[in-house]
């Protein structure tokens, strides 16, 4: 069973964020102060910390900071009312995996949260992803299903590339805009969706149908339910 | 206090440096005239004996003038000379020597610079030559000193306080207007003369004057800001409001009312976002993380985003570029404004069935374009739609929410623009709206 460390101040914000984990199948320990927090980031071991920018006694920033200083590397996800890009940035630089903004749908949170756990374990060049029958050849940007070709355009398989390397995660749409288009932004409309609409499209023609899946209010998914490492 | 000091010895250092260079240059006559003589009376006894030196030395005391000559035997006999008696302080080495006050024949006392020699036969010469007249000089130099001093003193003090004073009350000027302000009175400002600046202050005066116009403007923003969210929140948090009201009191909570109050809800949030983002932009805020991009490609990208909902809705988007466009912008809020432009296209331009993306390089800078063939914006109306919550078809307005979109996404693109240095227009796309960026070539290393 996996413990995920939630610092954050907000008593309701850390009940409701708890609740989340804890029904996706976590266990969670919360602080509800910098100092204490980052004495259980270190003393404990955890699989992701959730932190808020805004804490007493010690801020998000710093902790993290002091946190990177003594090698942690322990994946943080932090949370923030500071929405804008510039303030996203600068929570990025100070050593965390990704950054979410107040308010936010749980789902987004706990698909990013997972997509940070599996960073650190990426092998280093990978030339070949694939998914049940589906290949993907990075070098050539060749996808193949049975061993026959599907024709994509390379937005296509930039979009198919994101999510199989995450398969079994939740890819919400933001990350797929962050990922594919490398904008931060609510993509908002449904300018995703019919990107994926129309990979679905063509994979369906080449009888690779039914691969990437729509997680309801959250996103899509390719491959089964993610295995607990 | 330092600029008195600076006067004082800027005028008493030369006068003396001059005074020191002249007396060495007097003692370096005497030592020479002497030497000379000395020189001669000796030469003068190798070659032809006591007699001729003897000859030589007379010679030159026959003269009226400052010499002093002493010739003494090796018991100490004076045998030739005008002085009584043999100076303390010199030694017999060739040597020079300032003997402070020396008795000659005429018997008063002045000083001397002598040197002294050993001759054959175990005599004694000593030839010194009186600095008198050196000393007339100096007393003249210090006279001089003694009375330029005090002026030089009078002078320095009475320019260094006017200097002083012309600063201060220049910088007064400045000082209160900078408590006008902080007082809370924006409208203050410098009392300076239009046109090209007459000094450092006059400049410093404009400058703050710039700034000062900058900082009402900024607090108006604010107060628009704030005025405008207040104003335009209100609707949809009523409309929130009504629709829970009306839930709660029912009997059945069904999902289509959930539904639009998570979207009512998310449209407000996304409208507190982008006003953020103008705000910081306007401020300026994000200029540091400029880099060179090259706005082509960047262009396409964003087509190449838009284009599956684009052709969804039966439109074409073309990307207009004639090479590459390379400037340092903000990535990420220029593709947001962008982003949020060809939205707006979509939405109101869509009837067109076409829209261009364009860049064009224009004098180191560049022009990026969004141009639809929909109605576009009447002249008369285009002002309107720059403020930042404009509106234009209020009846449109009430039927979705997140159709407040496109007083935003103008809004933002003004303020991206202006953060770029440049500005946004609206024109005539004939027919449709082109929204222009004009961003001007970056500025030279500051």
């Amino acid at each position: 069973m996996l413990t995920i460390l939630c610092i954050e101040d907000d008593a309701a914000m850390a009940e409701h964020v708890a609740r989340g984990l804890r029904e996706a199948g976590y266990q969670v320990d919360i602080a509800n102060n910098g100092r204490t927090g980052l004495d259980m980031a270190q003393t404990g071991s955890y699989a992701a910390i959730i932190l808020d920018r805004m804490l007493p006694e010690l801020d998000g920033l710093s902790l993290l900071a002091r946190l990177r200083d003594t090698g942690n590397n322990t994946p943080v996800v932090m949370l923030s009312a500071l929405a804008s890009l510039d303030e996203r940035v600068r929570g990025l630089r100070a050593g965390s995996d990704d950054y979410v903004t107040k308010p936010f749908e749980l789902p987004e949170l706990l698909a990013r949260l997972e997509v940070v756990q599996r960073r650190g374990q990426a092998a280093g060049e990978i030339t070949r992803l694939s998914e049940g029958e589906l290949e993907l050849d990075l070098l050539s940007r060749r996808v193949t299903y049975a061993g026959k070709r599907i024709e994509l355009q390379p937005r296509e398989f930039r979009l198919l590339e994101f999510l199989v390397r995450h398969k079994g995660q939740v890819v919400t749409r933001s990350m797929l805009l962050e990922g594919v288009w490398d904008y931060h932004f609510d993509p908002g409309t449904n300018v995703i969706d019919v990107h994926v609409s129309r990979l679905r499209k063509k994979l369906d023609e080449g009888g690779a149908g039914n691969i990437v899946q729509t997680v309801r209010g959250t996103g899509y998914r390719v491959g089964g339910e993610a295995v607990s490492a | 206090m330092l600029l008195f000091v600076v006067l004082l010895l800027a005028t008493s250092g030369p006068l003396i440096l001059l005074e020191r260079a002249t007396q060495s240059q007097l003692d370096g006559d005497a030592q020479t005239r002497i030497t000379a003589i000395a020189d001669a009376a000796e030469t003068a006894w190798r070659k032809g004996g006591q007699s001729a030196a003897f000859e030589i030395l007379d010679g030159e005391l026959h003269v009226p003038g400052p010499l002093a000559i002493m010739l003494v035997d090796a018991d100490g006999d004076l045998l030739l000379g005008n002085l009584r008696r043999w100076p303390a302080g010199v030694p017999v080495d060739r040597g020079y020597y300032r003997v402070p006050a020396m008795a000659d024949s005429q018997g008063d006392p002045s000083p001397y610079m002598a040197t002294a020699r050993a001759m054959p036969e175990g005599y004694r010469l000593l030839v010194a030559r009186s600095l008198e007249a050196e000393n007339e000089l100096q007393g003249i130099l210090v006279a001089t000193l003694a009375l330029v001093l005090p002026l030089v003193l009078l002078i320095s003090l009475a320019t260094s306080r006017m200097i002083a004073s012309i600063i201060a009350d220049r910088a007064r000027g400045l000082a209160e207007v900078v408590r006008d302000v902080t007082a809370g009175r924006l409208q203050a400002r410098v009392d300076v003369p239009p046109g090209p600046p007459a000094d450092a202050f006059d400049g410093m005066g404009q400058a703050f004057n710039v700034m000062l116009e900058r900082v009402e403007g900024l607090i108006d923003e604010l107060r628009t800001v704030t005025d405008g969210l207040a104003h335009d929140l209100r609707s949809p948090l009523t409309r929130l409001k009504a629709r829970i009201d009306h839930m709660a009191v029912g009997t059945a909570i069904n999902a289509d009312d959930l539904d639009a109050v998570g979207a009512e809800a998310q449209a407000l949030l996304a409208m507190l976002d982008n006003s953020l983002e103008i705000s910081r932009a306007e401020a300026g805020i994000g200029r540091d993380r400029f880099e060179a991009l090259d706005l082509a490609q960047m262009i396409a990208e964003l087509a190449d985003l838009y284009e599956p909902l684009a052709e969804d809705a039966g439109v074409t988007l073309d990307v207009v570029a004639a090479g590459p466009v390379v400037m340092p912008v903000h990535r990420q809020l220029l593709g947001r404004a962008l982003a949020n432009l060809i939205d707006n296209a979509l939405r109101y331009g869509a009837v067109g069935k076409r829209i261009e993306l364009g860049v064009e390089a224009r004098g180191g800078g560049a022009v990026i374009w969004v141009g639809d063939h929909g109605p576009g914006i009447p002249a008369s109306r285009r002002r309107e739609a720059l403020r930042r919550y404009g509106r234009l078809d209020t009846a449109r307005r009430a039927q979705k929410p997140g159709m407040q979109g496109a007083g935003l996404g103008l809004s933002l693109a003004g303020a991206v623009s202006r953060l770029h240095g440049g500005t946004l227009a609206l024109a005539d796309n004939r027919p449709g709206l082109k929204v222009m960026l004009d961003l001007p070539a970056a500025p030279a290393a500051e």
